[in-house]
């Protein structure tokens, strides 16, 4: 009996522990402002004064071992060299809920400079529009923008179809299909909107990974992708896709020969424009809402210090994601015109998803 | 194929370089402990290890990732053959006949038994592995969303005839697994299902943490409710005389252990189905094909080597589709192409042509880390036997603490640790009830797969029903489900006849 009453008192105190971890993380957003308000003129911002004194908690919401978390791992390893003191970085994957836990972690937390996080737009903006999560990017304090990654569109290496126009003309006969690594996801929305502004008749084949729509594309299930540049490389460079488009104002340096959207006969300025702006993706670094403008740009420049670390700098070449630097004040509009843009197709990834 | 042998003399000549061994010896010893241990696993050690492999040489790191995951399957089958808690989600069934074994005073047979077929899977998975690698490319284009269904189906319908209790429980068991299986978002249809607002369920319940509840909390609190007698739980462990008849019964065996190999290779390439299938349709494929299947259950030492065998050449089979095209076939395998992509490397076709050599290392030293795993299970012995001593009291708070830790650390979630209790509990009532367990975990491992295949079917088809039929390995699957629902039927009939001439 006394055995047991060990037991069940042991399993209660685990518990307990464990429940206390959870509350403390739940805390609510720090009055930063306030707190600055009262301070006499004369004395350091306290916001800055000895930062940083402890550890900092970079939240990647995506999983261990996906672009974003060696994205985070490779910054965490760098940053700590440009801030005041060298404190060490430790990386939190808090992927529940599509990312969610992440943000709505990051959003709650004190904007200190002791949490911060690291993903992309716009398919966390778009997701907590669709499912009204509990977080607003818009209010987060952007530290830098890291990549710029315009759209590109792909066909299976064996289509008869070449180009983009050849794709609208095969569309007035037979929707085209496209797959995509799941409904809701960047490559289902990006096809949805180059397939919606211009009108192409087209099919989605939900997959749940690129590789996966590749072997499709062999089976002939599928026969387009929209996709990131960086990402479309690998599969372009191994010849199991072509590209047709880039939708970007300017052809890029890793694809010369592939054309614009502006470059496309049958494209109207009015439709290239919104599909340049639509159709790329952003990775950046986050703090939670209402940090302190001093604090906000210690970090915005030591995030620049260190991606152009010449560490950083090669490991950046290596996995082929070039850095594209934004600081976080100019980012803030950006977010705002992504959401913007993203807004006004609403409805259509609303529609398709739940149809 | 030269391309292959010498991108294989490559790998072989770096594993024997130097100290490169080494790595895998640390890695099969790290697997054998986070598998006897339940509620780590072969995810958590991998999590573990990789911020430690970021500074070291690429090929190092890889060798001993691929050690610790191939090291942690043999081991599971400790656990789950002396206490009824598999160490991992890969020995659920050898559960089944390994405890009742240990219980009649066999554990070192069938340790030992489960060990030799370890070895023979990983042998003759990564004899076939490399073979296929020229052509594996071939292999994952030919199974497309309609044939992995039929998979998923075939894996769901052997749930029936698994149970050792009622058709009806083992139904309404893999039922409810399939219930669960729905919580959370459909990557198909791109919706938030049975979520009641809780954004824990975003992602539903993790199979570790339901399997660690059903499991290993299930029987802790079935012992302390003395369900069962504390007795009951400390297996007296012969020792001398039983390593040769272990070893003896399963090379008896050979053709049983092959069978299941080819099961473990083909069920391990299909994304996300690998653990806790492999093993359970082995299991039921032995059962069916036996003279003498009313004694699975009570303690068949077949009832062991088959699923230690499909579970170890499972490994092998989730390298098909991680090598060909960069998709993970189990989580582990998912945190090892996060380790190729920490190292500048970007998983894909690139793996079988510029980075073969590479590929190879993986490869090799999984199938080491298998071979040496099964030796390091067998040399512990006495340690075993020491632990199986302890008394039970002492182990429910090893068993609690570390489930515990175990969910708590894959996610540092502590909802996970809630989770983990409240599966004990039904897992406590299915005890109680005589339901099947292992069915509910199929049900929620392959409900997913099973519906996103079924919907992705459809949506290539734009809803034609017949694209399920559309290939010689669809029809082949549909025949073998019916052939195995028919068989007992069929042979029942037969017997009168032949008993008549």
């Amino acid at each position: 009996m006394r055995k047991k009453l060990l037991v069940c008192v042991l399993l209660s105190l685990l518990l307990l522990s464990f429940a206390a971890c959870s509350q403390s993380s739940q805390q609510a957003p720090a009055q930063t402002g306030d707190a600055v308000g009262e301070q006499p003129a004369e004395t350091v911002n306290p916001a800055i004064d000895g930062y940083p004194k402890k550890n900092i908690e970079l939240i990647c919401p995506s999983a261990a071992g996906t672009g974003f978390d060696a994205l985070s791992r490779k910054l965490a390893e760098v940053l700590p060299k440009y801030l005041p003191d060298e404190v060490t970085i430790f990386v939190s994957n808090l992927n529940s809920g599509g990312g969610s836990e992440g943000w709505t972690k990051a959003y709650g937390a004190d904007a200190d400079g002791y949490t911060l996080l690291l993903y992309g737009i716009p398919d966390s903006l778009i997701a907590q529009e669709l499912y009204e999560r509990p977080y607003d990017i818009k209010e987060m304090t952007p530290l830098a923008g890291l990549t710029y990654e315009p759209t590109t569109c792909l066909a299976y290496i064996d289509s008869d179809v070449n180009t983009l126009d050849e794709l609208m003309e095969k569309a007035k006969t037979k929707p085209v299909v496209y797959g995509t690594s799941g409904a809701g996801g960047s490559t289902h929305l990006e096809a949805l909107v180059t397939t919606t502004v211009l009108d192409i008749p087209a099919r989605f084949v939900h997959f749940s990974a690129v590789p996966e729509i590749i072997t499709s594309f062999e089976r002939g299930e599928t026969e387009f992708l929209s996709i990131s540049l960086p990402t479309s490389l690998m599969w372009i460079s191994e010849e199991k896709a072509k590209p047709l488009v880039v939708f970007a104002k300017e052809r890029q340096k890793e694809l010369p020969d592939v054309p614009t959207i502006y470059e496309v006969e049958g494209v109207t300025q009015e439709q290239a424009d919104k599909l340049s702006d639509i159709q790329q993706y952003r990775r950046a670094v986050w703090a939670p809402p209402g940090m302190d403008p001093e604090l906000q740009a210690l970090l915005t420049d030591a995030i620049q210090k260190s991606v152009t670390d010449p560490d950083f700098a090669a490991w950046s070449e290596e996995v082929g994601r070039p850095i594209t630097f934004v600081p976080g004040t100019e980012f803030g509009t950006f977010v705002e015109s992504m959401y913007d843009n993203h807004s006004a197709m609403m409805d259509v990834y609303r529609d398709a998803i739940v149809n | 194929m030269a391309y292959t042998l010498a991108a294989f003399s490559e790998a072989l000549q770096l594993i024997f370089a130097d100290f490169n061994f080494l790595y895998i010896i640390l890695g099969a010893l790290l697997g054998v402990v986070f598998g006897v241990i339940p509620g780590l696993s072969a995810p958590i050690l991998l999590s573990l290890l990789i911020p430690l492999t970021i500074s070291m040489r690429f090929d190092s790191a890889l060798l001993l990732l691929g050690a610790a995951l191939g090291g942690t399957t043999f081991s599971g089958a400790i656990t789950s053959i002396l206490f009824g808690v598999p160490g991992t989600a890969n020995n659920i069934a050898t559960t089944l006949d390994g405890f009742p074994l240990a219980k009649q005073g066999r554990a070192t047979e069938a340790i030992t038994a489960a060990a030799t077929a370890s070895v023979f899977g990983t042998i003759f998975g990564n004899f076939i592995l490399l073979l296929l690698i020229p052509g594996l490319s071939k292999i994952v284009v030919a199974f497309g969303p309609p044939e992995i269904f039929w998979i998923t189906m075939l894996g769901i319908f052997l749930i029936s005839i698994a149970a050792r209790e009622s058709m009806f429980k083992g139904l309404l068991s893999g039922g409810i697994g399939l219930l669960l299986s729905t919580h959370g978002y459909s990557t198909a249809t791109g919706l938030l299902r049975f979520t009641f607002g809780v954004a824990y369920l975003w992602n539903g319940f993790g199979v570790l943490t339901v399997t660690l509840g059903l499991f290993g909390i299930a029987e802790v609190i079935n012992l302390i409710l003395g369900r069962n007698k504390i007795a009951d739980s400390a297996v007296d462990l012969p020792i001398k005389g039983s390593i040769a008849s272990g070893f003896l019964f399963t090379a008896k065996n050979f053709p049983t252990v092959i069978r299941c190999g080819i099961i473990g290779m083909v069920v391990g390439i299909i994304p996300g189905a690998g653990a806790g299938i492999a093993d359970t349709v082995a299991y039921v494929s032995a059962k069916k094909s036996s003279r003498n299947p009313e004694s699975f259950g009570n303690g068949n030492m077949i009832g062991v080597i088959a699923p230690e065998s499909s579970n170890n050449a499972k490994d092998a089979g989730a390298m098909v589709p991680l090598l060909a095209f960069g998709i993970p076939g189990s989580l582990a395998t998912a945190i090892i192409l996060g380790a190729f992509i920490l190292h500048g490397i970007q998983p894909g076709p690139k793996m079988l042509t510029e980075y073969l050599p590479s590929s190879m290392v993986l490869v090799l030293a999984v199938f080491f880390s298998g071979i040496l795993s099964s030796v390091f299970g067998v040399a512990g012995l006495p340690i075993w036997k020491a632990v199986t001593k302890i008394p039970a009291s002492y182990l429910f708070v090893f068993v609690i603490g570390v489930s515990t830790l175990g969910v708590y650390g894959t996610n540092s979630n502590a909802k996970d640790v809630l989770v983990v209790f409240l599966f004990g509990i039904l897992g406590y009532v299915m005890i109680r009830y005589s339901f099947n367990r292992v069915a509910l975990i199929l049900g929620l491992v392959l409900g997913p797969v099973a519906e996103s295949s079924f919907l992705r079917a459809l949506q290539i088809s734009e809803g034609n029903y017949a694209v399920f039929f559309r290939s010689s390995i669809c029809i082949a699957l549909v025949v073998l489900m019916v052939g195995y629902a028919f068989w007992p039927a069929i042979k029942a009939r037969m017997r009168p006849g032949r008993e008549a001439k």
